[in-house]
C-alpha cells in the first residue's frame, strides 16, 4: 500500500494483474475515515464580518459518521466516474471493483495531504492555510473566486489525480496521455469550470 | 495551381452548372429553388430591419466564428481523409499532379463558395456595418481558413489507427462542451450549470483530490439532502419532483424491458406467419387492391341481368355496383363520414333554431341564406365520399390492358368506371340533405339547384381523383414507379379545388355585374352549366390519357 508514494504504476500493474480483493480498497478508505474524524467540527466557526454566521449542532459522534458516509459515497463515485471514463471515453472495458481498488489505494494520499495540512496549519498560525498557490493570496475574502481556483490547485490534489490517471492508463491499457487528459479534465478543469461558471 | 488542374475544375463547374438547369425542369427541383430564392429575396428585401444588426453583434460573430472554427475541425476529423470522384480518383491519382496542386484542386470548389458566401453576406449585412467591405473580406478568409483547418484535419484523421481516432472524436467533443457552456457563460449569461451544484459539498463529487481539513467544515450531507428537498426554490423543486418522475418511468420502462426478456416463447415461427400476411397486404396495396383479402366461397356469383341498359358500358357499371355491394367495409365507412358530417351540419341548425326559438329574430331572407351554405357545406362531403368508395380506376387499374380488348370507346370505359361512386357519393349525400330538410325548410328552387349541383361536384371530384389513379395504375402496368410521389398527390388535391374555379368565377362574376336577387338564380344556373362543362373535358381527357398510354405501352 506504501509502495503507491514511490511507484505507483507498478502498484497498479499488480492491480490490474491480480483478482479484485476488497480489503485492497476498503482497508485505505477506512484509514482516511479514521483520519478524517480528527478534523471534524461540531461547530463551524464564524467567516467574515459580512458574512452571516453559521453554526450547526450536531455532535461529534454524528459529524465524523457524516464524514465517513462522505469518504465511503466519494469512494464509490470516484471508481464509478473512472469506469465511465474508461467505458465511454477510452473504449476499454474493465470491472469497476478494479477501478474502486485503484481510488482506495490512491485515497491513501489523501493521509499524507491531512498530515501536512496540520502541519502548515501549525507552523503558519492560519487555520486555512494549505499546500496550494491558495497560501500567496493573503485575504481569503477580497477575491473569493481566485482563492477558490488557486485552493482547488493544491499539491495534494494535483499528486492523486496524476495517481488516479496512472492507474486509469493500467487499467484500460491506453497510454497516461489520453488517460491524463480525462482524468485531469474532470478532477481539475471540470472543478475550475464549476467555481467559474455556476 | 496546375494549369490543367484549374481548366478541370473549370469544366466541371460549367457542367454542375448545366446540370442543375435541366434538372429545374422537374417540378420538385424547381419549387425547392424558388423556395430558396424566395428566402433569399425576402431576407434581402427587409436587410435593413433591425433584426439583423443583432446577428453581427460581437457576442453573435464570436459565436459563428467558434461554431465554423470547431465545426470544421471536427467535420475534417471525422472524415478521416479527403473525398473525391471516383474519375478524380482514377485521373487525378495516377497523374503527374503533386500532392499540393491536388490538395489545392480540392480547395478551389470551396473557395468559390467562401466567396459566394461572402457576397451574400456583404449584400444582407452592409447596412448594418461600419466597414463593411473589410469585415466580408475577414469573413471570406476566415471562410478559407476554417476550411484549410477541415482538410488538414481529415489528412491527419486518416493517419491515426482506428481505436486512437474515435477516442480524439470523443476528447473534440468534451473540449467543444467546455468551449459552449464558456461561451454561454461569458457572452449571453446563460448558465448551463445550476447554481444548486456549488452549494453541495464539492468534496464528493472530486474525490479523492480533496482536502481533508475541509471536509469538517463543510455542510453535512444531511443538510444538504434536507435543504435541498425542503428548499423553497422553485427550480430545486421542480428538480427534484422532474427525477422522481423521471426515475418512475425509467424503472417502469427497465423492469417492463426485463419482463420481456425473460419471456420463453419462441418467436420465429409466429413472426414468420405475421410477416408473409403483412407482406402480402403490402403487395395488395402497391398493386391499388383491397387491403381485405376476400374468401372466394363467400359470395354467390350474380349473372348479369337480361336488361339492354346492362350491355357494353353498363356491363362494367354492373361490375363495378356488385362490387361495392359487397364491400361493406368501404360502404361502413362512407355511412360513417356521412352520419358525422350530417350530424354537425344538422347541430349547426339546430342551434340556429334554438337560437330562434329564445328570442332571437333572424330575416327569412337570411335564414334562407344560411340554409342554402348548410347545404352547401354538404357538397363537402363528396370529399371525403371519394376517398371512401373506392370502386373506379383504384381498384381496376390492373385490368387497364383487359378494357383495351373491350367493344367500347375509351370515354364510355372511363364514365363506366366513374358512374359508380359518383352515384354512391349522391346517395349518401342524399341522405344527409333528407336529414337536413326535416330540421330546416328547404324551397323547390333551392332543392332543384341542389340536385343540379350536387352531381357536378361529385363528377368533378371523381374526374380530378381518378385523373390520379388512371395516372398511378398505368405506371404500374407500364412497371415503373409503385407508388406516387408526395409532390403529385399535393398537386391532385390542389387541382380537385381549382376545378370549381371556373364555375365560381363565373358566379361572382355576373352576380357583382347583376346585382339584383332575381339574378342570383342565372348565376347560380350559369355556374352549374360552366362545372359540368368542365367535367365533360374533364372526362374527355380522362378518356384521351387511357388511350394514349396504352399506345405508350405498345411502343416499349
Amino acid at each position: 500500500m506504501f509502495n503507491i508514494f514511490v511507484s505507483p504504476g507498478e502498484v497498479f500493474g499488480e492491480i490490474a494483474a491480480q483478482p479484485s480483493r476488497l480489503a485492497t480498497w476498503l482497508v485505505p478508505t477506512t484509514l482516511v475515515c479514521l483520519v478524517a474524524t480528527a478534523y471534524v467540527h461540531p461547530e463551524v466557526s464564524s467567516h467574515a464580518d459580512n458574512s452571516p454566521q453559521n453554526i450547526s449542532s450536531h455532535s461529534h459522534f454524528i459529524a465524523a459518521l457524516d464524514s465517513c458516509l462522505g469518504i465511503f459515497l466519494g469512494t464509490l463515485w470516484c471508481a464509478f466516474a473512472l469506469w465511465l471514463i474508461g467505458r465511454f471515453c477510452l473504449k476499454t472495458r474493465f470491472s469497476i471493483l478494479k477501478s474502486l481498488e485503484i481510488t482506495g489505494l490512491a485515497s491513501t494520499i489523501l493521509i499524507l495531504s491531512a498530515i501536512v495540512t496540520g502541519l502548515l496549519s501549525t507552523v503558519s498560525g492560519d487555520g486555512h492555510a494549505r499546500p496550494a498557490l491558495s497560501i500567496f493570496l493573503n485575504n481569503k475574502y477580497s477575491h473569493p473566486v481566485a482563492y477558490a481556483i488557486l485552493d482547488a490547485l493544491n499539491v495534494f490534489n494535483i499528486w492523486i489525480t496524476t495517481v488516479l490517471a496512472i492507474g486509469l492508463a493500467k487499467l484500460s491499457g491506453v497510454s497516461v496521455k489520453e488517460c491524463a487528459f480525462w482524468v485531469f479534465g474532470y478532477w481539475l478543469v471540470v472543478r475550475v469550470g464549476l467555481i467559474l461558471l455556476a | 495551381m496546375n494549369p490543367a488542374l484549374t481548366y478541370l475544375w473549370f469544366t466541371l463547374l460549367k457542367r454542375r452548372v448545366f446540370q442543375i438547369c435541366r434538372s429545374l425542369r422537374r417540378p420538385g427541383t424547381f419549387i425547392g429553388f424558388c423556395a430558396v430564392l424566395f428566402l433569399a429575396g425576402m431576407a434581402f428585401r427587409f436587410r435593413h430591419e433591425p433584426f439583423y444588426s443583432e446577428l453581427i453583434r460581437r457576442e453573435s460573430l464570436i459565436g459563428c466564428a467558434l461554431l465554423m472554427l470547431c465545426g470544421s475541425l471536427f467535420k475534417g476529423f471525422l472524415q478521416r481523409g479527403l473525398s473525391f470522384e471516383l474519375a478524380d480518383v482514377d485521373f487525378l491519382f495516377t497523374g503527374a499532379f503533386t500532392q499540393h496542386q491536388i490538395v489545392f484542386y480540392r480547395l478551389l470548389p470551396q473557395y468559390l463558395f467562401a466567396v459566394v458566401q461572402g457576397f451574400f453576406f456583404f449584400a444582407i449585412f452592409k447596412a448594418h456595418l461600419a466597414h463593411p467591405i473589410l469585415v466580408t473580406i475577414c469573413f471570406i478568409l476566415f471562410q478559407i481558413a476554417c476550411f484549410h483547418i477541415a482538410i488538414a484535419s481529415a489528412i491527419f484523421g486518416g493517419t491515426l489507427v482506428e481505436a486512437l481516432h474515435r477516442r480524439i472524436c470523443w476528447m473534440l467533443l468534451a473540449v467543444y462542451f467546455l468551449i459552449t457552456i464558456t461561451y454561454l457563460r461569458t457572452a449571453w449569461e446563460i448558465r448551463i450549470i445550476p447554481s444548486f451544484i456549488t452549494s453541495l459539498p464539492s468534496q464528493i463529487l472530486f474525490y479523492p483530490a480533496i482536502s481533508l481539513a475541509d471536509s469538517g467544515s463543510s455542510p453535512s450531507l444531511r443538510q444538504w439532502l434536507s435543504g435541498f428537498a425542503n428548499t423553497n426554490s422553485i427550480a430545486a423543486q421542480q428538480l427534484w419532483h422532474s427525477s422522481l418522475w423521471f426515475a418512475a418511468f425509467a424503472v417502469g420502462a427497465l423492469s417492463s424491458l426485463w419482463l420481456l426478456m425473460k419471456l420463453k416463447a419462441d418467436i420465429f415461427e409466429t413472426s414468420l406467419t405475421v410477416t408473409t400476411r403483412v407482406a402480402e397486404r403490402r403487395q395488395r396495396i402497391r398493386r391499388g387492391q383491397s387491403i381485405i383479402e376476400l374468401n372466394e366461397n363467400e359470395f354467390q356469383s350474380l349473372s348479369l341481368p337480361a336488361s339492354p341498359w346492362l350491355r357494353g358500358m353498363g356491363a362494367i357499371v354492373w361490375k363495378n355496383f356488385v362490387v361495392a355491394l359487397r364491400s361493406r367495409r368501404e360502404l361502413a365507412l362512407a355511412l360513417a363520414f356521412t352520419i358525422i358530417f350530417t350530424l354537425f351540419i344538422v347541430g349547426l341548425r339546430v342551434a340556429m333554431r334554438r337560437i330562434m326559438s329564445e328570442g332571437g329574430i333572424i330575416a327569412t331572407r337570411d335564414l334562407a341564406d344560411f340554409d342554402m351554405g348548410l347545404a352547401s357545406f354538404m357538397g363537402f362531403l363528396g370529399f371525403l365520399l371519394q376517398r371512401a368508395l373506392p370502386f373506379d380506376f383504384r381498384r381496376d387499374g390492373q385490368h387497364l390492358l383487359g378494357f383495351r380488348t373491350l367493344p367500347i370507346s375509351s370515354f364510355q370505359l372511363v364514365a363506366a368506371e366513374i358512374a359508380v361512386p359518383i352515384v354512391l357519393c349522391l346517395a349518401f349525400q342524399a341522405l344527409g340533405v333528407l336529414a337536413l330538410s326535416c330540421i330546416a325548410g328547404f324551397q323547390w328552387p333551392m332543392l332543384l339547384c341542389l340536385a343540379l349541383a350536387y352531381p357536378a361536384i361529385a363528377l368533378a371530384l371523381n374526374g380530378v381523383w381518378n385523373l390520379h389513379y388512371l395516372l398511378s395504375a398505368t405506371k404500374r402496368a407500364a412497371g415503373r414507379a409503385q407508388s406516387s410521389s408526395a409532390i403529385g398527390v399535393l398537386m391532385i388535391v390542389a387541382l380537385s379545388f381549382f376545378i370549381f374555379y371556373p364555375a365560381g368565377w363565373t358566379a361572382v362574376t355576373i352576380g357583382n355585374h347583376l346585382k339584383s336577387d332575381q339574378f342570383f338564380a342565372l348565376a347560380a344556373v350559369a355556374a352549374i352549366a360552366v362545372q359540368y362543362a368542365v367535367d365533360f373535358l374533364l372526362v374527355i381527357i380522362l378518356a384521351k390519357l387511357f388511350e394514349r398510354f396504352e399506345v405508350s405501352r405498345d411502343a416499349q
